[in-house]
């Protein structure tokens, strides 16, 4: 069995009555970086603080690096968290922010802390309340990596920042997590960062865990292909592999999302007639969507006039 | 690392973040004994004044300006209690506003918070009024001999300062429940007034069916007067041997008016240790609530538990209490025909209340409806 870094077992939780998270069970090993992506609203940021504990769950419980953080809190002193809004000291300067984390964290490690601020440009002598949000985004990154931690928690750190900051803080993560093993658990709307660093990828809709792979083996299990087809045999595609998660057609030429194993995919197609069909490269985020759409999820914005809907209308599958 | 460590570090960050609380709350408190009497010196000192007859002006006026004032005790004992409410009140709901999710993101416990702002807070009661004492004993070993002994204001000061601090407990405990500084304070206030509000119940039913010439009901009423902040620092709901001094007793507590000294007694009289003892005992039962309630109360509640959760049904019980007292009280002549009439109406007026709420509700709803 693996060693985990986060062991999230049947993880329940609400608020007024309404379901956030619906028994989550997920596991993330040492050593690797996984990625939550899911729409709005549908748990990352509240499945990241109850790891946290800065929300406790209804039911269910959660272990970091082996420890319950509810019960063995001293557990987050090698965990280091960025949320997507920092919550600092607003009347604290910099350098007293750091102060206090060199006094709350046995392992800090000031000669890094000074290194990562100086390489970010973080002003020692500024209030806190006079930062930018993407300042405050760097300062918490420089504390939690001061820390020496062994687990990173981000949730959608980078959220409305600019792409050269984005990059620049995923530099930092991966350098991280190549120079001593760190773990990272990363929730984000940016599939294109994480299809570049995760090895691991969990989807969240509604609060359900949709899917919770190895990058590879959910990119490996998910395919796009193309072909050229008539109204005819699109009915017999359909009938003969229920797997479609999506569908474009465009004349003659029928684009499909399919999940399952590609031989015996392209084996039915073949056998189904002479449709040349194409396999073509599935980006995460089409991936995503796909999958988004499999589980329900169908954004419609609400539009008035007839041309715009003649835009926005789909083939069914 | 140590909890020790962790408590200091704590203990820093309250100072830090709040330094400027404690010191607006240092001179708030010792204006009147301290500053102002300073500034008069500067102010006076190439006038008529010398120093020495100002000293003596100021000592022999110290008994007014520590313990008499309008509402029973003096200003800077009441400017206390409202700073030691402030204190419980700001420090933990400033930082409910900006900063809960990272303090409890890093490896310190919910129970370390709020030890962490009860130490932080406590310590600043504690040294302003160490630096006032010091002062103040300071002038009366330089000053001229007055009816105040060293041993008295030491002894006054030792309970004063606990007293603020249990305040203090009691308002950081109300504050575990309410989500912002302004609900907090009016729910301490209430907290505090309960023992006046329970006095003239158990007053009421003293006078009503047992004891119609009211000597019980006054005993209680002295009792739980006592028990409410201003009755415990001024001693006033305990009888008291009027406008006498007591010379060979060093067991009161100063109080009084037009600069007389009163022996006012505590609520065990000779035995004003006790009283602090008790006073730190009910301080630290608040404290180990308010860690309890912390620990208990959801964060992202941000501590509406009490206040905004449940706000209507404990609003819609409270009234519903009140209005069922009343109509028990004038209908009974005897206490168990009180409790019956009492549950009664309690139960009716309660159903008419929700009734009432239900209708309100379903008129909202056809009215939106309707649209």
């Amino acid at each position: 069995m693996l060693d985990l870094a986060i062991n999230i077992n049947d993880i329940s939780k609400s608020f007024d009555g309404l379901t956030a998270l619906d028994h989550i069970t997920m596991q993330v090993p040492y050593g690797c970086v996984c990625g939550l992506v899911g729409p709005n609203g549908a748990g990352k940021s509240t499945l990241i603080k109850i790891c946290m504990d800065i929300l406790r769950p209804d039911h269910g419980e959660v272990e970091l690096l082996g420890e319950n953080p509810r019960w063995k809190n001293r557990v987050r002193e090698r965990v280091g968290y960025v949320s997507d809004i920092p919550g600092m000291y607003p009347n604290f300067k910099c350098e007293e922010m750091f102060q206090l984390g060199s006094k709350l964290y046995p392992h800090w490690d000031s000669e890094r802390c000074r290194d990562l601020s100086s390489a970010f440009e973080i002003p020692a002598t500024r209030s806190v309340h006079a930062l930018s949000r993407g300042m405050k985004v760097r300062m918490a990154l420089v504390m939690a990596l001061a820390i020496r931690p062994r687990l990173l928690l981000l949730d959608e750190p980078t959220a409305g920042l600019d792409p050269l900051f984005r990059r620049e803080f995923l530099q930092v993560v991966m350098d991280e997590v190549a120079g001593n093993g760190t773990t990272v658990f990363y929730s984000t709307h940016n599939l294109a960062d994480l299809e570049r660093a995760a090895d691991y990828v969990g989807c969240l809709n509604n609060g359900r865990l949709l899917f919770h792979h190895p990058l590879d083996e959910m990119k490996g299990s998910l395919h796009r292909v193309q072909m050229m087809v008539d109204d005819e045999q699109v009915l017999m595609i359909q009938n003969r592999l229920p797997d479609i998660l999506d569908a474009q057609r465009n004349g003659r030429l029928y684009s499909i999302t399919i999940e399952g194993n590609w031989p015996e995919i392209e084996a039915v197609l073949n056998n189904l007639g002479s449709f040349y069909p194409e396999k073509v490269n599935l980006s995460l985020e089409e991936a995503f969507v796909s999958l988004m759409r499999k589980d329900g999820y169908n954004f419609k914005l609400p539009l008035h006039s007839e041309r715009n809907d003649e835009c926005f209308k789909e083939v069914a599958p | 690392m140590n909890e020790l460590a962790i408590y200091r570090g704590l203990f820093w960050k309250e100072w830090k973040d709040n330094g400027r609380l404690f010191g607006l709350g240092f001179i708030l408190i010792a204006w009147q004994n301290l500053f102002y009497p300073i500034f008069h010196w500067l102010l006076t000192r190439n006038g008529t004044s010398s120093a020495s007859t100002y000293f003596r002006e100021w000592a022999l006026n110290l008994r007014v300006i520590m313990n008499p004032g309008d509402f029973g005790t003096g200003p800077m004992v009441s400017m206390g209690i409202i700073m030691a409410i402030a204190f419980g009140v700001l420090l933990l709901s400033h930082e409910r506003s900006s900063s809960l999710e990272f303090l409890v993101s890093t490896p310190v416990s919910r129970k370390e918070i709020i030890v962490g702002k009860f130490l932080a807070g406590a310590s600043a009661l504690f040294g302003i009024m160490l630096i006032h004492t010091t002062l103040v004993l300071a002038a009366l070993f330089i000053g001229p001999a007055v009816p105040v002994s060293r041993l008295e204001v030491a002894q006054w000061s030792v309970f004063i300062t606990v007293a603020w601090i249990c305040l203090f407990s009691l308002s950081l405990l109300v504050s575990t429940l309410c989500r912002n500084f302004a609900v907090a304070g009016i729910a301490t206030l209430m907290f505090m007034s309960l023992p006046g509000i329970a006095g003239q119940f158990a007053c009421q039913i003293a006078t009503h069916f047992f004891d119609p010439a009211g000597k019980a009901a006054l005993k209680i009423y002295n009792v739980m007067n006592y028990l409410q902040p201003w009755g415990l620092f001024t001693g006033q709901g305990i009888p008291r041997k009027a406008d006498s001094v007591d010379a060979g007793s060093s067991f009161y507590i100063m109080v009084g008016s037009g600069g007389e000294l009163s022996n006012v007694k505590p609520l065990f009289d000779g035995y004003y240790p006790y009283q602090i003892a008790a006073l730190l005992i009910v301080t630290l039962l608040f404290l180990s609530l308010a860690i309890w309630l912390f620990n208990r109360n959801p964060l992202e509640r941000k501590g509406d538990l009490l206040m905004f959760g449940n706000f209507k049904q404990v609003a819609i019980i409270f009234v519903t209490f009140l209005i069922a007292w009343v109509r028990a009280l004038d209908s009974a002549s005897t206490l168990l025909a009180f409790v019956g009439y009492f549950i009664l109406y309690f139960a009716a007026i309660y159903i008419l209340f929700i009734l009432f709420t239900r209708f309100i509700a379903l008129f909202r709803i056809r009215e939106w409806l309707s649209r």
